[in-house]
């Protein structure tokens, strides 16, 4: 009876040691496969540069080679590359400087150069370099990528991949309306009102099923009417907005939309992919002539290589400038607190061009991106490129127009961009006329710019 | 409960396939994006999207994929690191599920039936961190998981859960004050003490909430993107969500691939939600949860 009893006592308290065992060892066990990072460095012996980029899938593979390349060029540091994508890159950073803790270098889409400038947060780059360097950095470098990069007089941004727009034209839908795609209109005027009316398609109620062409987007045309947000010859600080230069250029471009009809253009616009492959309208037919980024022409080989396509810069209006559009890519930055400036900055002159053209020629290929340097384009591997994909031609021969104007540099570009397309997008609607659109915009800018200036925060 | 299912099948058969025909009819709205999102997992590229001239209306016949491509399972599959993913959601599901479980329950019937000085105004001030907004909390947390070394690794990830959630909190105390005292009382008269009484009476009744806070925290780790993307330095240590990010960013082109990584991403979701369909509502409308 007694031993019974011991046995009764006996069972609860085995149970219970044998919970408490099971739940030390299992939080040790998670507490070790939490703690426990298997070591990423190849090369634990360099100094480690610390990379962070909003490239994944098939171009974190690109970008993860050039890391490789990087770190079997030398033999002090070693890049670990880390692939941040969306929209919660920036806010990872920031909480990463806000924390002490940032990458050494990072590549972000430059709207982040002024913005971050201007909060202290970034290693102007100029002064990681030698006067000769600086000298020959503004000399050499496309006029683009200068305008992107430097921000009040100094270097935030080195470009490893710029984007440029210009018109992709469908041969088939050419010839059959009967135009020659040898002979691609000089103006936007024969572009607009002669090529592009034989080339829509309408069904039988009258909607549009085929769209010949269509300029829109302000900011891509506002250099081509010798207008611009900005003036980045005298005075890129000051922004221009209620101009009669940006008036006439949407002006023009309402207009374009309101001889098909806003509902019609908006009904056709509305059933349309933005898509990056197959559904790319321009691969579905649903545009003859389209404008779009240099990427495509990857995309074209890739998604479509039967499409039979070609070229062209966005021809300029009667009077105006030609070569013009609208520019934006990816740059390469060092945060303030970056504990190997040194090396960032070794791995940023490596991938963009700035120490070797004719090797990093290599990487922009992979990439089928823009460059940085006239010598890079001139690299043989770089022509091999374009010997492939001879439509990239086009975007090579824009590279040197000081008529691609990016966003001005000021730090609430981000603001801006929204309010520029609000502004774009009223006019476009027919919501708003295009001086009411400019008006607004100005009005808006003029209430950001003072809310800043009470703030003490830069203008 | 029982009667509503005895008066439903009391009505006539064709009133059971009218009521039936209206029930589906309702779903289908609710249904379509999820049928979408398998009819084009199983389809090709060129099966998607309309080509030029043809116009494409939504269609039984649109929603069937011929021919049927399962390769997109694979070759979704193949894409990222799914497995290295897959452990490591579900090593971060379980620890907060294990953690926000007992921490909630143990918290809340401490606000539910133990009287302590204060323990009002504590209650109100835990229930106020609700209101506050994550952008707020996020630098000092930040901060404060970096000063303890934590950075890099999971424990920001599920440390938290071991220190209750408020709304699981509020809704699980809600649950404990529906359950008679007089239960308490009868094994505290048996010689039980607070921790038995939590443990054997408490839970054991409790386990349809109990089910609830688990199944929302599933749901809300397995989702969770800018968590892992914020303290997680370490590819190989990122989650589901993160490599659905990825297929996003740079596979926009490839629809059909997308959409079966997302629905590989869903299933168990769908799975789980329907093996606990039962415990879930009945959770739900017994902690104050049902409108």
């Amino acid at each position: 009876m007694a031993a019974d009893d011991r046995d009764a006592r006996a069972a609860p308290r085995a149970g219970r040691a044998l919970l408490a065992l099971a739940i030390v060892a299992g939080g040790s066990l998670a507490l070790s496969f939490s703690l426990h990072s298997p070591s990423r460095r190849k090369y634990p012996e360099r100094q480690e540069v610390r990379f962070w980029h909003m490239w994944s899938a098939e171009w974190k593979v690109v970008v993860d080679r050039i890391a490789e390349r990087f770190n079997q060029s030398q033999d002090t540091y070693e890049v670990v590359a880390l692939s941040v994508p969306g929209q919660a890159a920036n806010s990872k950073f920031l909480l990463a400087v806000a924390g002490g803790d940032p990458p050494d270098c990072m590549a972000q889409w430059n709207p982040v150069i002024p913005k971050w400038a201007d909060s202290k947060l970034l290693v102007p780059l100029n002064r990681l370099m030698t006067d000769e360097e600086w000298a020959r950095f503004q000399r050499d470098t496309y006029p683009i990528a200068r305008k992107i990069g430097i921000y009040k007089g100094d270097l935030y941004g080195v470009t490893t991949g710029l984007n440029l727009w210009a018109c992709y034209y469908r041969i088939d839908h050419l010839r059959r309306a009967g135009l020659d795609p040898n002979d691609f209109p000089d103006t936007l005027e024969e572009l607009v009102d002669v090529w592009a009316p034989k080339l829509h398609r309408f069904d039988e109620r009258g909607d549009l099923t085929i769209m010949g062409f269509m300029p829109k987007w302000i900011s891509m045309y506002l250099p081509g009417f010798n207008g611009g947000w900005c003036d980045w010859q005298t005075d890129p600080g000051t922004l221009t907005i209620e101009t009669p230069e940006n008036l006439r250029a949407l002006e023009y471009l309402v207009e374009q939309r309101r001889k098909l009809g806003f509902k019609n253009v908006l009904r056709f616009e509305s059933g349309l992919q933005q898509g990056f492959g197959i559904d790319w309208p321009f691969i579905t037919g649903k545009y003859s002539i389209l404008r779009d980024g240099q990427w495509r022409v990857e995309q074209l080989a890739k998604y479509a290589p039967d499409l039979r396509y070609g070229t062209a810069p966005v021809p300029p209006p009667k009077g105006g400038k030609g070569g013009f559009g609208y520019s934006n890519g990816n740059f390469m930055v060092i945060p303030t607190g970056a504990k190997c400036r040194e090396g960032a900055w070794e791995f940023i002159k490596f991938w963009s061009g700035l120490a070797e053209p004719e090797r990093a020629a290599e990487f922009y290929t992979w990439g089928g991106w823009l460059p940085l340097l006239p010598d890079i384009a001139e690299a043989p591997a770089y022509r091999e490129y374009v010997r492939k994909h001879p439509q990239f031609q086009t975007f090579l021969d824009l590279l040197p127009s000081e008529n691609i104007h990016p966003l001005p540099a000021v730090p609430y570009q981000d603001y801006l961009a929204d309010r520029i397309n609000q502004c774009d997008e009223s006019a476009m609607r027919g919501t708003l006329t295009p001086r009411q659109a400019l008006r607004r915009l100005a009005r808006e800018i003029e209430i950001e710019r003072t809310k800043r200036r009470e703030l003490g925060r830069g203008e | 409960m029982a009667s509503n299912t005895e008066t439903v099948f009391r009505l006539s058969l064709p009133r059971r396939i009218v009521t039936h025909v209206i029930l589906l009819a309702l779903c289908v709205p609710f249904a379509m994006p999820l049928v979408w999102m398998i009819s084009t997992s199983l389809k090709t590229d060129a099966q998607i999207f309309p080509q030029e001239d043809e116009t494409k209306t939504l269609s039984i016949e649109s929603l069937l994929p011929d021919p049927v491509r399962w390769d997109n399972y694979p070759d979704a599959l193949g894409s990222v690191p799914f497995g290295t993913y897959l452990q490591n959601t579900l090593f971060l599901c379980a620890m907060n599920v294990i953690g926000a479980v007992f921490s909630s329950a143990v918290i809340a019937y401490g606000f539910a039936r133990l009287h302590f000085p204060g323990r009002d105004v504590l209650f109100l001030v835990m229930i106020s961190t609700m209101a506050l907004p994550r952008q707020v909390t996020m630098i000092p947390v930040f901060a404060m998981f970096r000063m303890l070394g934590w950075y890099g690794t999971f424990l920001p990830l599920f440390v938290r859960s071991f220190f209750g959630n408020p709304f699981f909190v509020f809704l699980l105390r809600q649950f404990f004050r529906t359950i008679p005292e007089d239960l308490a009382e009868a094994a505290r008269i048996d010689g039980a003490g607070e921790w038995r009484i939590f443990w054997q009476v408490m839970l054991p009744l409790a386990r349809p909430a109990l089910a609830v806070v688990a199944l929302f925290t599933f749901l809300g780790t397995w989702n969770d993107f800018f968590g892992p993307l914020l303290y997680i330095n370490d590819p190989s240590r990122y989650t589901l969500a993160y490599g659905l990010q990825q297929f996003m960013s740079s596979y926009g082109g490839k629809w059909a691939q997308l959409m079966a990584a997302a629905c590989i991403f869903t299933l168990p979701i769908i799975l789980l939600f329907f093996l606990a369909q039962k415990t879930f509502i009945q959770g739900i409308s017994t902690t104050g949860g049902k409108g």
